[in-house]
């Protein structure tokens, strides 16, 4: 089986230096596991578009024997490039993290690239086990519920932060890893037609209330006396209780 | 005749001695290659011995009167027996008498010998073969001493007497205790750390060459020639046993034991180990085929083991460098080591906290922060200690003492990334060396005189560790600065209070740099009261902080700190001085009724004028 684990520069988020990804790293470890399944002749490989990443780089560290490191500007679209990779590789199973994680990387692209090769994705998994010829994934739901789903190959999963932990770092492991190199497809990033704007907390929503209300008033800009006198009568209620 | 015999014999023995030595030799060039300056090592082999060893050996002044009477002994009459193949001397009846008397000085000796076991065998001497060893040493002796003194057939009696103890002592050789004796001359003349004997601190961790093919020590094999010289030095006295931190704790670790594993690692067969083992812990274990990681994953790194051998061994070292394959290539260190190297990697500190944080424990004190190109006399290293709340209330002590002096100074603030330390005890000397060579160029872009740190491990590195990164500064501690502010006046204490202090030395401070007196005169002047633990100065114990062992965490009987606590109690202090951020959170860590922990900052800062 040919197992494709996409990387994406992480940062990390308190110095803003590349760092791999977390969940990516779960993914390979996940990927390292189902390979023990499976035939020896299993293949995990790295694929990221854009430049030779420190973070991406690191991702050899941590069980990842082999790197696709297809070059193209920071800037552009890794779409083509990864949809022009996979043609050519042909996995059985492309591996992503769930969501953005606050460096270049963006949750949407597994998605994106499901569309473009219309393949099946599944979301959040925490185990793949072969079933067959198919793939049985564990899935995570909200509050530790979880969910088996069976997709037929090939297939794009994204794996969830409650997955088995990454593969610890190894030195050695990061500097005899295998990068292959190749040019990318350049192409122009949507991004930039995207509204950019600071982030702000939203309010949140609460559910209006169907009982109605049987005590207390509205007081609209009242002076200090005439509040003061109102929680005090408030108060008063509860004396002598 | 019976002179005659003996002589022959002494040469029989020395041509004996040269095959297991030859033995010996085969073993050790196992081991990888080394740079030996030999001319100048066995020059200094005679001052090495008698005052390098004979300072550590004479803190037992019975085991030194026993070292010098059977080694001095058997020595002076084996080397003068060979001596009689000259005729004159042959001839000469006082040569005769002398041997006679080094021989007399040999019995005193072996019976001494067999008094450090019999009656009572304490628990940190090894048996086994050293049960045997008297016997044949009083052979040896006895031996000699009757074919010198009684002629005919007594003499030769005495003769073969002397030829049974003789040959038992070398067949100890390469699998007994008597390894030791030949181990030992050549590892002090071959030894890796020749600084340690021209007065130097010499306890910097060398740089690991990050693109050998072999990263650290992952076979027996992979030590130096030396380092295999060196275990079999060991002659199994206990006293690293007795000051290890970690041994005393029960955690799995017992530093003769752990040389003995190694010695054994280069050897097939020869006798078994028969002293105490690494406490909880089956051996063998997987690493080295000797060893568990948790034996390794147990040391503070303080030091004790090597301050205590007589024969120089280099523990620390050999931890160091296994550490550094199994984190290296293995990725093997335990605990929460994983997370915090990655933090460190990432964050550049230890908590993987936002850089700006550092300055977090200075807010309001409106801190100069050093700008690349900007000068100042003195730069002030805060340390990973700055994200902890507790220690920062030292650096703010300090900082207060430092503008009561007017001195100039500044911080790096975000710019600062931790020295690294904690990297390389655990072995990832890849994190260590990116640390140390981005700090290294930080501080080029800046002009200072001097570096003060209240953190000793960043003292340490910085001072010892860093030149081999290209970065050479002049370091001082906290605990100095405030000594020299004191004595030049500037800055003025209040009377002493009668308070009774102890003070805790930082391992990475009194013994991997030798400072011990500054802070001791700073306590002098804040209390007429001052007492000594019984653990001080350079025998000091271990808080259990250092090395990783926070992290790592592997689990003992008891914690480290709560037994150097229990030494502090029993000195009667109601307060102990610390002059280290790890020392202070793992002794104010310690539960239940305890002496206050201050830093010697905090004292004197209350102090102030």
């Amino acid at each position: 089986m040919n197992i494709i684990v996409l990387l994406s520069a992480g940062r990390d988020p308190q110095s803003g230096t590349p760092r791999p990804v977390p969940v990516e790293l779960q993914a390979i470890a996940l990927a390292l596991a189902l390979a023990t399944h499976l035939a020896p002749t299993t293949t995990i490989t790295g694929l990221h578009a854009g430049e030779p990443d420190p973070s991406v780089l690191d991702a050899l560290g941590h069980g990842l024997t082999t790197l696709t490191l297809l070059r193209t500007n920071p800037a552009d679209d890794p779409l083509a490039t990864l949809a022009a990779e996979i043609d050519r590789a042909r996995p059985d199973l492309i591996l992503a993290g769930r969501r953005g994680r606050g460096g270049t990387d963006s949750g949407l692209l597994p998605y994106r690239l499901a569309r473009a090769r219309a393949m099946p994705i599944a979301a959040d998994a925490i185990a793949i086990e072969p079933d067959g010829n198919d793939l049985a994934i564990l899935q995570s739901l909200p509050r530790g519920a979880r969910r088996r789903l069976t997709l037929a190959r090939p297939a794009i999963v994204t794996i969830h932060e409650a997955a088995p932990p990454a593969r610890t770092f190894a030195f050695r492991a990061r500097r005899s890893g295998t990068i292959h190199e190749k040019p990318g497809i350049p192409a122009p990033s949507p991004t930039d037609n995207h509204e950019i704007r600071p982030y702000r907390q939203r309010p949140r929503l609460i559910a209006e209330t169907t009982q109605p209300t049987t005590a207390g008033h509205l007081m609209l800009a009242p002076t200090p006396e005439t509040a003061a006198a109102a929680v005090l009568a408030y108060v008063e209620q509860f004396r002598g209780r | 005749m019976a002179f005659g015999a003996l002589v022959l014999l002494a040469w029989l023995l020395l041509a004996g001695v040269a095959v297991q030595v030859g033995r010996l030799g085969l073993r050790w060039r196992r081991g990888a290659g080394a740079s030996v300056d030999w001319l100048g090592g066995l020059r200094a082999l005679p001052r090495r011995y008698l005052v390098d060893v004979h300072a550590v050996v004479a803190r037992k002044p019975a085991s030194s009167v026993m070292h010098q009477a059977i080694a001095g002994g058997l020595l002076a009459a084996t080397g003068l027996l060979l001596l009689a193949a000259i005729p004159a001397l042959f001839a000469a009846a006082l040569y005769w008498l002398l041997i006679a008397l080094a021989f007399a000085v040999a019995l005193v000796g072996a019976v001494l010998v067999r008094r450090r076991r019999v009656p009572v065998k304490p628990a940190s001497l090894s048996a086994g073969a050293f049960l045997t060893l008297p016997a044949y040493l009083g052979a040896y002796a006895a031996g000699g001493l009757i074919a010198t003194l009684l002629p005919g057939v007594p003499g030769l009696l005495g003769v073969a007497l002397a030829a049974f103890g003789g040959i038992g002592l070398v067949a100890q050789i390469t699998g007994g205790p008597m390894r030791h004796a030949v181990a030992g001359a050549l590892h002090l003349a071959a030894h890796p750390r020749p600084a340690r004997f021209a007065g130097g601190a010499a306890s910097d961790l060398v740089p690991l060459d990050l693109d050998a093919a072999r990263l650290g020590v992952g076979t027996i094999g992979d030590f130096a020639w030396n380092r295999l010289l060196g275990f079999d030095a060991c002659i199994q006295c206990g006293r690293c046993e007795e000051a290890c931190p970690a041994f005393a704790a029960g955690q799995p670790l017992n530093p003769k034991a752990l040389i003995q594993d190694f010695c054994a690692a280069n050897r097939k067969g020869g006798t078994a180990y028969a002293g105490s083992p690494h406490p909880g812990i089956a051996s063998p274990g997987p690493v080295l085929g000797v060893l568990h990681a948790e034996t390794l994953w147990s040391c503070t790194t303080c030091r004790a083991c090597v301050a205590a051998c007589p024969m120089m061994i280099e523990h620390v070292d050999a931890v160091i460098d296994i550490r550094r394959n199994l984190t290296l290539e293995h990725g093997a260190a335990p605990g929460k080591a994983d997370a915090v190297l990655a933090a460190l990697r990432y964050a550049g500190n230890t908590g993987g906290l936002a850089p700006a944080q550092r300055l977090d424990f200075a807010a309001g004190l409106k801190l100069r922060v050093l700008a690349p190109g900007e000068a100042v006399d003195t730069l002030l290293w805060l340390g990973d200690g700055a994200f902890d709340r507790r220690y920062g209330a030292t650096l703010r002590a300090l900082i207060g003492i430092m503008r009561a002096a007017k001195l100039d100074f500044a911080v790096l603030g975000p710019a600062e990334r931790d020295c690294g330390d904690l990297a390389r005890r655990l072995g990832d000397e890849a994190g260590f060396a990116a640390q140390a060579t981005v700090n290294v160029a930080m501080l080029g872009t800046m002009s200072f005189t001097r570096i003060v740190t209240a953190d000793p491990h960043a003292l340490h590195v910085l001072r010892q560790e860093y030149p081999a990164f290209g970065g050479h500064y002049t370091v001082v501690h906290h605990t100095a600065l405030i000594d020299e502010l004191i004595t030049t006046n500037r800055i003025t204490l209040g009377p002493a209070t009668d308070t009774v202090i102890t003070y805790h030395d930082p391992c990475y401070l009194g013994r991997y740099n030798g400072e011990t007196a500054a802070p001791r005169r700073v306590l002098a002047r804040l209390t007429g009261q001052a007492v000594e633990m019984a653990r001080a100065r350079e025998a000091s114990f271990c808080c259990g902080g250092g090395g990783g062992a926070p992290v790592t965490d592997i689990p003992g009987k008891q914690r480290i700190p709560d037994l150097r606590m229990e030494q502090a109690r029993e000195t009667g202090a109601s307060l102990v001085a610390v002059a280290c951020p790890g020392c202070t959170a793992m002794l104010e860590g310690v539960i239940g009724p305890r002496p206050l922990v201050r830093d010697i900052a905090e004292l004197v800062h209350e102090a102030l004028q």
